[in-house]
């Protein structure tokens, strides 16, 4: 999986491709524990596929950057993503966009 | 004459040599002297070389027999300071995120700091230091005459130093040089060795544990419950590796409605089985004491009682909870991020029974409702986990959801336990045996 990092002092943002899964997830983790972000945003156009390491990932930044009163975005979610996000129920509780450039 | 003449020129030779004998004794004495003192010189050489080679020979057996990485530095400590005459020997052992091992003979004979920064394994460091009296190496915290360090590589990221402190008489030779560094190349075999054995044996205490732990995890798992009347029930739960985060239960209890549940902890190994049984013993407690076993109820209280546990290891677990109420012939049930979940009614095409809330452990609180399905005569209810929809073949193409209820539609007339054994001959045939995950799948058939 490649991810292409871009900070901010108001925001981590990551652009994921390729496969997530529990190889790739302790890179995605470092990143969050290095820059403890409060606001991040997480474009998962590239990824092809997912699984539930990855996703216990995306809901441990979620918890984390909540607790520092900010939120994590995830964006741009191709078909595949979307519909283990819907399966799981998970996209009830993500902040979930369409747009590369959200808040 | 004939007398002189036939032993003239003998006894004249033999007076001769006499007197040249005679003129020579002095230094002949001198030279005999010498040679007896050298012959002492190497009687006493072999005698020492006899005991080096005894004490190597010491050293090997005692290596051999050695598997303890303590006992072995104790072994070339001591065996260091015997073979090369010294008042004092050690070995200092650095491997990585450990702190510094210091053995040394006598114990107590010198401090023990400043090794680590010998123990520099690139190309061009230094590999042996002298020390003299007024050396700057010396570090030891006692008066040095004399000191000899070599250090050598185990593997790529252990180094050690081997240490000879202080000769009993004279000082470091060439042989001594010599023998250090052959008892240093000894020691690297005999501590890799000790290595080797101490990764093998934690190797199979893991193993061990882990066989253990699969066993307990089995046990967790029920094979055969007290069913309703006209209800049949086959599961199975295969983990990945030898412990899972896959779960399921069947709760029957004389005033409680017949329960069964399967559960999916993100994640796999250790971490997950220890949720997963963590989970069940929640469920099971709910449903038991809960004055009304509601499902979505039981699901929320299990969140609220988890939710930080969960939160604390960054995990979370996909719950699947049913009750049968043979009164009106219907399933109750609450979906927590589970599935896939496939209904199929005798009369009917199958379908998914899709969550309604994200998993256990994700959000403080749930979103599942209880829901209500008939349950009569030949209906069929087939609960995985993903593992057998995520099963992929070599070309990395998922078996899904689709071909799951081609299976179990095919199969309809069939017994649970044959809708669940011809389910999972399907996924393992679509991906070549390679199982990727837990796979855990729970069929009800109303008889």
């Amino acid at each position: 999986m490649q991810i292409i990092e871009e900070i901010t002092p108001e925001k981590l943002t990551l652009r994921l491709s390729g496969r997530f899964d529990a190889h790739e997830t302790p890179q995605v983790r470092q990143k969050f524990t290095e820059h403890a972000p409060k606001n991040a945003l997480i474009d998962l156009s590239g990824v092809t596929f997912l699984d539930s390491a990855a996703l216990s990932t995306l809901v441990q930044a979620m918890k984390n950057c909540r607790e520092r009163g900010g939120e994590l975005t995830l964006a741009n979610m191709p078909q595949p993503v979307r519909i283990i996000f819907e399966l799981t129920r998970l996209d009830k509780a993500f902040n979930i966009v369409n747009a590369p450039d959200a808040p | 004459m004939p007398l002189n003449n036939t032993h003239g020129p003998d006894l004249q030779t033999k007076h001769a040599t006499l007197d040249h004998n005679d003129l020579q004794m002095p230094v002949r004495v001198s030279d005999m002297l010498d040679l007896e003192h050298e012959l002492d010189e190497m009687a006493r050489d072999l005698v020492d070389s006899q005991d080096q080679l005894l004490a190597l020979y010491e050293m090997n057996r005692s290596m051999r027999s050695n598997a303890d990485l303590n006992d072995s530095l104790v072994t070339i400590a001591q065996l260091a300071r015997k073979l090369l005459r010294v008042h004092g020997a050690f070995v200092a052992l650095a491997m990585p995120d450990q702190p510094l091992k210091f053995v040394q003979d006598p114990p107590n004979y010198a401090k023990d700091d400043q090794f680590t920064l010998l123990c520099d394994s690139s190309p061009n460091a230094t590999r042996e230091w002298f020390l003299e009296p007024e050396s700057q190496a010396n570090t030891f915290g006692i008066p040095i005459q004399n000191g000899y360090l070599r250090r050598f590589e185990i593997r790529p990221d252990v180094c050690a130093v081997l240490g000879a402190l202080n000769k009993i008489s004279g000082n470091f030779r060439s042989p001594d040089i010599k023998l250090a560094r052959s008892i240093a190349d000894r020691a690297s075999s005999a501590i890799e060795t000790a290595l080797l054995v101490a990764d093998n044996i934690a190797q199979a205490r893991l193993q061990t544990e882990m066989a253990l732990a699969h066993r307990i995890q089995a046990e967790l798992l029920p094979k055969t419950t007290a069913l309703p009347d006209r209800i049949a029930l086959a599961v199975t739960s295969t983990p990945a590796r030898e412990i899972g985060g896959d779960f399921y239960d069947m709760q029957a209890e004389s005033d409680r409605p017949f329960a069964f549940y399967v559960g999916d902890v993100s994640g796999k190994g250790t971490s997950a089985a220890l949720l997963m049984a963590v989970t069940r013993t929640c469920i099971r407690s709910q449903h038991r004491y809960m004055s009304h076993p509601d499902p979505a109820l039981i699901l929320d209280r299990v969140n609220r009682d988890l939710y930080g546990d969960f939160t604390d290891v960054g995990m979370f677990v996909t719950v699947f909870y049913g009750q049968y109420l043979p009164k009106t012939s219907e399933l109750v049930y609450a979906n927590c991020g589970h599935s896939p979940v496939i209904y199929l009614p005798s009369d009917g095409n199958p379908r998914l029974l899709e969550a309604d809330s994200p998993p256990i452990g994700v959000m403080d609180m749930t979103f599942c409702s209880t829901h209500q399905l008939r349950f009569a005569a030949d209906d069929i209810l087939v609960i995985t986990s993903d593992g057998f929809n995520e099963a992929a073949n070599s070309d990395g193409v998922m078996f899904g959801i689709d071909r799951m209820m081609a299976s179990i539609q095919t199969n309809r007339h069939a017994s649970a336990q044959e809708i669940v054994d011809a389910l999972i001959a399907e996924v393992n045939t679509f991906a070549h045996g390679v199982r990727q995950d837990d796979q855990t799948v729970m069929v009800i058939k109303h008889l």
